[in-house]
């Protein structure tokens, strides 16, 4: 018997990617009457998706596969969220302080997010590629938001030029695969023509590569990061990098399922694995190598997102086991705190001279003690992305490489930590300069509330997993590691 | 097969375009096609296509090589100009155009190609019943809002 094409559990499934889609029309059509109440619309927008998320089923799965709900596209719907609060609230001062406060902006970024939210709940190629669509078209827009700035308008040309080639290197493989198996949905797959699975595979790879920023394909992050407006920044280096390992884990999960699995035929796990070894060591070495010399603070934080990536591919290998997805998702939870956090900082320093803005690192000289609670929050941001107890970075990387060790991936795990090692370098010149250094032109700092509620909610995140990693240890509230661990569970 | 295909469920080694086939002729196995078996059988099949292409450079190749072999060289100060039939040309032709010209085109792909939409759906209209009227409500529905949102913002007016 076929499964019913609509029901009451379909439409309470729906209702987030509804309420988001809906929600981010109606927060564009607001541009044309009161453009000023797009912060107010996004937030609303945002809360009743929650309250739509807590009432969602958990396991629906419709249209070939093309709607998954399930506890693992929850999980990352919720971190999701909490990535885009993080940008509105770093958004308004930004875009007040440089006059620009305009609901299409809202709208644009809430379209984003409903791709987002149906990536992670997808296993069907077209649906995978309307969704990345739907998360990327507004993001190039979004990329040159800020029109008057050359490298604003430079970064969303880049962005969409690189974007729109990887969509299409996408959608090639999705058909070679589609040829290959006679089907769209991965979970379905299984056997057909090897050498064009393995084509089809290959490219669709390829694809999520690019806009996981892992290198090779990592050429477009700097420059975009850099040039994109601080809050778009932050948006790219958190919620587009959830939603791409999402997408990864589910479809790696499928590839390297158990052999009783019929999903499992379609990759080639003897061709795949050293491939995903050797961006995992290319990307977290190149990403920390480049980190190093530069004296930007917002290139520096590109460079980090690409060797956090580096450091996620880890939980991507099966090695003797399978896929780490609870590691990877447990660092994405630590990684969404520490680098919102860090890129809330900067949004506070980067305020525009002459129309540029000014981030270079000996312009925060002595901006520690000018700002005792900013100091204090980036460094701890800073340690955490380098990986230093008692912050979530350190328990986000130690789960992951533990898992890996057990997976006897030892080799990857020794250069994983040299990595973390060489990136303290990095991080801690930015407190060096913070603390010990002076300057005559010291950057001017925006004490926006907006960038003191993102410091301050992703400050109480990085401790609090820091202190206790398995969060919210409470009675009657999960802890986080069991919600990690039970989200993972319904993947192959 | 229809319930077990709407499932997702492996059909087998059948191109995706022969299912449609494979119902009716119920009872014959779908064997493997024949540029699948092997990589020699498959090269055979496009045999065809790689001759276009190699025909399709060699033209054009012959073509320049023959007559800037042949043909008799003169140069003008007019062949040189951008638009060569033999009229002066008015006026510089690198100068700025309205940028409004731009906004027209793109609300012309928006509002009258994706109306193009609307007569495959007029065609089937019955079949669909209430859910295609449904979805193409819901579409409608984006098209206006797109509609009203261009309206609003002044970018229907010319001036």
């Amino acid at each position: 018997m076929s499964p019913p094409l609509f029901g009451p559990d379909i439409l309470r499934a729906l209702l987030p990617f509804i309420v988001v889609a809906v929600g981010a029309t109606l927060t564009t059509l607001l541009g044309a009457w009161r453009t000023r109440l797009g912060l107010a619309a996004a937030v609303a927008v945002l809360a009743v998706a929650v309250l739509a998320l807590r009432g969602a089923p958990e396991s629906v799965r419709a249209w070939e596969g093309a709607l998954v709900l399930d506890r693992f596209s929850l999980v990352f719907m919720a971190l999701l969220l909490g990535a885009a609060f993080f940008t509105l609230f770093l958004s308004e001062p930004v875009l007040r302080r440089e006059g620009r406060v305009r609901a299409e902006y809202y709208g644009l970024l809430l379209f984003s997010l409903s791709g987002m939210f149906l990536l992670v709940s997808t296993t069907n190629l077209l649906m995978i590629f309307l969704a990345l669509e739907l998360l990327s078209i507004p993001l190039y827009v979004l990329c040159g938001y800020a029109r008057e700035d050359d490298r604003s308008i430079e970064a969303a040309m880049k962005y969409f030029v690189l974007g729109s080639f990887s969509s299409a290197i996408f959608l090639f493989g999705a058909a070679l695969l589609f040829g290959a198996t006679g089907t769209i949905d991965l979970a379905a797959m299984h056997g057909g023509d090897r050498l064009l699975g393995a084509a089809g595979v290959l490219l669709l790879l390829v694809g999520f590569f690019f806009k996981a920023a892992a290198v090779p394909f990592h050429m477009w992050a700097p420059d975009v990061y850099d040039g994109a407006p601080t809050p778009i920044a932050s948006f790219m280096a958190t919620a587009v990098k959830i939603a791409t390992f999402g997408l990864l884990l589910r479809v790696l999960s499928f590839a390297f399922a158990a052999e009783a699995h019929p999903a499992a035929a379609f990759l080639d796990r003897e061709a795949a694995e050293p491939a995903l070894r050797w961006i995992a060591i290319l990307t977290m070495s190149v990403g920390n190598l480049s980190a190093l010399t530069q004296n930007n603070v917002k290139r520096m934080l590109a460079y980090s997102s690409i060797a956090h990536a580096g450091y996620l591919f880890l939980g991507l290998i099966p090695g003797s086991g399978a896929v780490d997805g609870a590691g990877v998702t447990y660092y994405l939870v630590a990684y969404l705190f520490m680098t919102s956090g860090a890129f809330a900082v900067i949004a506070a320093l980067s305020a525009r001279e002459g129309g540029r803005e000014v981030l270079t690192v000996d312009r925060f000289a002595g901006v520690g003690y000018r700002r005792p609670f900013l100091g204090l929050a980036m460094t701890i941001f800073l340690v955490s992305l380098a990986g230093i107890p008692p912050t979530a970075g350190f328990f986000g990387k130690y789960l992951l490489f533990r898992g890996a060790i057990d997976r006897g991936l030892t080799g990857l795990v020794v250069i994983a930590v040299l990595n973390s090692a060489l990136s303290l370098y990095y991080y801690l010149r930015v407190v060096v300069f913070f603390y010990m250094k002076e300057t005559d032109r010291p950057a001017a700092i925006d004490d926006a509330l907006g960038f003191r509620l993102a410091m301050i909610a992703a400050l109480a995140g990085v401790l609090w997993i820091g202190f206790m990693p398995d969060l919210f240890g409470l009675p009657g509230i999960p802890s986080l590691l069991g919600w990690v661990q039970a989200s993972v569970s319904s993947l192959p | 097969m229809r319930a077990a295909r709407f499932l997702g469920a492996p059909v087998g080694r059948v191109r995706p375009a022969a299912e449609g086939f494979s119902r009716k002729r119920s009872g014959a196995r779908p064997g493997p096609l024949p540029f699948v078996s092997s990589c020699g059988d498959r090269m055979n099949g496009y045999a065809p296509l790689i001759l276009v292409v190699v025909l399709a450079l060699i033209t054009p190749a012959m073509l320049l090589v023959v007559s800037s072999l042949l043909g008799a060289k003169r140069t003008e100060r007019t062949k040189g100009e951008p638009y060569e039939c033999g009229i002066p040309q008015p006026a510089p032709p690198r100068r700025a155009v309205p940028v409004k010209y731009y906004l027209v085109a793109v609300l012309f792909l928006l509002f009258d190609v994706e109306a193009v939409f609307l007569y495959p759906w007029a065609v089937v209209y019955r079949r669909l019943g209430l859910f295609g009227f449904v979805e193409m409500a819901v579409f409608l529905a984006m098209l206006v809002a797109g509609l009203v949102y261009v309206w609003k913002r002044g970018a229907l007016e010319w001036d």
